[in-house]
């Protein structure tokens, strides 16, 4: 097991418990989806994986090791997050936002290839190399915002809301990167708000409502079986088409 | 004439850059608007006239030693355990630190204002174009502009520059990549002091003297500068500085003496100005910095 | 009973602030010269930083530019109170449109008042800023009103004799009247912050947008605390003037910032009670320090000067480091503490909360951020 949260409570601000007792766990491999409206609670979890925030009650483990809001160092760890607002810096151009990503490896004849493979992966960061990050548009700076997190070569690829906001053409791109990255064996923990797609790539989803409460998890399926799922979705996970 | 006042002119531009990046770059990476600014580049000055019988490169040399010492010092008494307090905090912290540098020296070293006589060859003007241009000014200009570059290039080319930049403009995100707090914290007072120095040693050949309260109006210049051209971008507070010190010139050079007494007033009315109507800063196209 | 016992919680902190500057009252007016010179320096220092509280506390927002209200009342009241024909001679070439100045002389009661309306109106001209900013741009923006203050009192030599000092001001601050000012001032303080303009601007002290997304509008609020701090910041400048008999508008600057804001901020300045105890307490310790310059207690021998004011430095930075919300936090000195509710979930929520009377739409206003009512 990649990622454990038990029985997590986690405060947003100085007033709001967003997360009420949330359990769910990532195992190796597996692209696991968290489904859920606005509000819901699913970023100060993430947030509460990185350390970000402190864990009220509960506890978070990446692989097998206790995350605190003190001791956790991400790249110790190798998580990549990927956050609701990409996280791009703006003064940085796209090639010193990539440097950036691999900032702490040392193997740098690996991480010059890693670069080529990213820059293969999305062919617009390298049209825009030298060019100031604040310059792309909001699908070029998530497609900058993954390919940074990626070079880190991490065991835990976290995504937070990666299609928030654009253009379905690059949606699409967006959730392809995604499936092909698990193809590829990565372990990832996607955030998204886009139930459909989300289920359709998943191996695993969970539902969650306010306050980070887990409605159901599993396959689409098993979700489907779920009447508060189908409720708070309105409509049923089982008649996504699984596309892998 | 024009020559003159050109190389008097970007000189002063350059100078007053270097002391609004010295404030930025604090601002940018830790929140910290440092009142202590100035009292770092005064044991750098402290530091001219104690060397002043001494060759001047020495001199210069040991200037930097203290500038820095004094910066690294400061953060590991006083900012290290004030890490992730709000800016608030942190400007009121650097304003005792300020006070307590200046108690120091005023108890052991500078008791009076201490004047360092300027190198002759500072004095000089020499022939160039045709035009009569002061060995001071282009010192200045030389100095201040060497180290411009020398930053540019640090910020710009270096993996240590990339990540002071990119803390400086969301630190969060930079530790989440891994960007190491206790690296860029530290190396950023090392620029600082750095830079504190290089100006110290350009304000000590200009005004001939050094005092335990010389670096009030120097860091009031690099708030200044910075709050104009912008904080949140290391390029616009250069940018803001620059022109800070080439506006200054020119109105010494237009304007009656008695209206030049009020142009602290002025320059802080225009501060409060661009704080209220654009408070990332004129020549900044970001987001302000949430306070 | 429980009638009594609300009577008191609700007059408990004006009382018992009123008794503590009592002590330096009573010092002042039994002891020597030198006692009597802290004890009403003290006491104004209270006036001052009570008047900052005003605005700081309730706003929570910081402020390093009240000492430029003090200077204004200081100066104002030189103004009116110096003997006119030595006024002419101080002021022989005030401007034209000023020139009625130098004939104008009035009554030490009249010169406090004015003074208090002279900074007001300063005040008043330069809300709209404090009105829109918050955190540090408030703290940069209120630092360059003191720098500008600064800069044209230095500079108009001609209307305020520039870097030399004013002289000639006839002493008429007793150790009384500055009770009397100070406790008056403790008790505007006390009423303001329990007003309903007080405390909707407490209430946005936690949450900024909450607050206004509720109905208060933030700014106008923070202006009116501004006003009337910078008033009675005015009128401490006018009784330290006419204190000392002299002045330099350097004593009006960094030094003086500073020095108050050790007060305010050990003291803790979110609580009126942490203002008037900060004054007295930093008052004493400069007091302190002094003599022990002067060798008082080292057996003769001085130590350097600069010694009080790195002290001061240590004291400021470990009071930050340890315990920013300084001595009181945001507790109000008290004796009848209100009777804790069972059961009530509030973390955090210990016996600061709704101390005697209800400017506790402070602390915990987790819940109750938005309420603006008092009283709960």
């Amino acid at each position: 097991m990649v990622l454990q949260i038990t029985d997590a409570y986690v405060q947003y601000g100085a007033s709001v418990m967003a997360v009420q007792g949330c359990t769910l766990h990532v195992d190796e491999g597996e692209l696991v989806s968290l489904i859920g409206q606005n509000g819901a609670g699913k970023s100060t979890l993430v947030k509460a994986v990185m350390g970000m925030v402190p864990l009220h009650r509960g506890s978070v483990t990446f692989d097998g090791a206790p995350v605190t809001h003190r001791s956790f160092s991400t790249v110790r760890n190798r998580i990549s997050y990927v956050p609701e607002d990409r996280g791009v810096f703006a003064s940085l151009s796209v090639g010193e936002n990539l440097r950036l990503g691999g900032i702490t490896r040392k193997d740098k004849r690996a991480l010059a290839a890693d670069i080529e493979r990213e820059l293969e992966r999305f062919p617009v960061l390298a049209k825009y190399w030298s060019r100031g990050a604040s310059l792309l548009s909001g699908g070029e700076q998530q497609q900058l915002a993954i390919a940074r997190g990626l070079l880190l070569n991490p065991r835990l690829l976290l995504l937070d809301e990666p299609t928030l906001g654009l253009a379905p053409i690059i949606v699409d791109l967006i959730f392809d990167v995604v499936a092909q990255l698990r193809a590829d064996g990565m372990t990832i923990l996607l955030v998204e708000q886009n139930a459909v797609r989300s289920l359709e790539i998943s191996d695993r989803s969970y539902v969650l409502q306010a306050p980070g409460r887990v409605l159901g998890s599993g396959t689409p399926a098993e979700l489907g079986a779920v009447p508060a799922v189908v409720d708070y979705l309105g409509f049923s996970p089982a008649d996504v088409e699984v596309s892998r | 004439m024009i020559l003159e006042f050109l190389v008097s002119a970007i000189g002063l531009g350059a100078l007053y850059a270097l002391l609004t990046i010295g404030v930025a770059l604090l601002f940018g990476v830790l929140g910290l608007m440092n009142f202590a600014y100035g009292e770092i580049l005064m044991a750098a000055a402290f530091a001219m006239y104690l060397m002043r019988d001494q060759p001047w490169p020495l001199a210069v040399v040991v200037a930097v030693a203290l500038g820095v010492g004094v910066a690294v010092v400061s953060e590991k008494l006083a900012f290290h355990p004030l890490r992730g307090a709000d800016p608030v905090t942190l400007m009121i912290a650097s304003f005792a630190v300020s006070l307590a540098i200046q108690s120091v020296a005023r108890m052991s070293f500078l008791p009076r204002a201490q004047g360092v006589s300027p190198e002759p060859f500072l004095s000089q003007r020499i022939s160039l174009a045709g035009a009569e241009v002061s060995v001071l000014d282009l010192l200045t200009l030389g100095l201040c502009g060497s180290a411009l570059v020398a930053v540019a290039f640090l910020m710009g080319r270096t993996s240590l520059g990339i990540q002071l930049r990119a803390a400086a403009e969301n630190f969060q995100m930079a530790r989440n990549l891994g960007v190491k707090p206790d690296l860029v914290i530290p190396a950023a007072f090392v620029v600082v002091g750095v830079l504190a120095a290089i100006s110290a040693v350009v304000l000590v050949a200009r005004q001939g003297a050094v005092s335990a309260e010389m670096g009030l109006q120097p860091m009031l210049i690099g708030v200044v500068g910075a709050v104009l051209g912008g904080m949140t971008s290391l390029k616009g507070a250069a940018l803001g500085g620059f022109l800070l010190g080439a506006a200054t010139t020119l109105l010494e050079a237009v304007l009656p003496t008695d209206l030049i007494a009020f142009r602290d007033a002025v320059l802080f009315s225009a501060l409060i100005v661009v704080l209220v109507v654009r408070p990332q800063g004129l020549l900044s196209g970001a987001k302000v910095r949430v306070s | 009973m429980n009638g009594l016992g609300s009577v008191i919680r609700g007059v408990q902190t004006p009382v018992l602030l009123v008794g503590l500057v009592l002590v330096p009252a009573v010092v002042g007016s039994l002891g020597d010269v030198t006692l009597t010179r802290v004890a009403t320096l003290a006491l104004i220092s209270v006036v001052f930083v009570v008047g900052l509280s005003v605005f700081s506390g309730t706003s929570g927002v910081m402020s390093f530019g009240h000492v430029a209200f003090m200077a204004v009342g200081a100066y104002t009241t030189a103004y009116l109170t110096i003997p006119v024909n030595l006024k002419q001679a101080l002021f022989s070439s005030l401007p034209e449109p000023l020139a009625w100045l130098a004939d104008v002389q009035s009554g030490f009661g009249v010169a406090v008042l004015v003074s208090g309306l002279a900074a007001g109106l300063i005040a008043v001209v330069t809300s709209p800023v404090v009105a829109r900013l918050s955190g540090l741009q408030s703290g940069i923006a209120t630092l360059a009103l003191l720098m500008i203050v600064n800069n044209v009192l230095s500079s108009w030599t001609d209307v305020t004799r520039g870097s030399s000092s004013m002289i000639g001001i006839p002493q008429a601050t007793t150790t009384w009247t500055a009770f009397g000012v100070a406790a008056a001032a403790i008790v505007v303080a006390w009423l303001y912050r329990r007003s309903r303009s007080g405390l909707q601007l407490q209430a946005s002290r936690e949450d900024y947008w909450a607050a206004e997304a509720s109905g208060i509008s933030v700014g106008r609020h923070r202006a009116i605390a501004w006003v009337l701090s910078g008033m009675l910041c005015g009128i401490a400048g006018s009784l330290y003037a006419a204190f000392l008999t002299s002045f330099n508008v350097n004593g009006f600057f960094l030094t003086a910032t500073f020095a108050f804001l050790v007060m305010i901020v050990l003291g803790g300045y979110l609580s009126l009670s942490g203002a008037v105890i900060g004054a007295l307490l930093v008052s004493t310790l400069q007091e302190v320090l002094r003599r022990l310059q002067d060798g008082q207690f080292t057996g003769g021998s001085a130590l350097p000067a600069g010694v009080a004011d790195l002290v001061l430095a240590a004291v400021l930075l470990v009071v930050l480091v340890k315990a920013p919300f300084g001595i009181m936090g945001v507790r109000e000195l008290a004796v009848l503490r209100r009777p804790r509710a069972t059961g009530a979930e509030t973390p955090g929520d210990d016996d600061g909360v709704g101390d005697g009377g209800d400017d506790g739409a402070v602390h915990s206003a987790r819940s109750d951020a938005p309420a603006p009512v008092a009283g709960r």
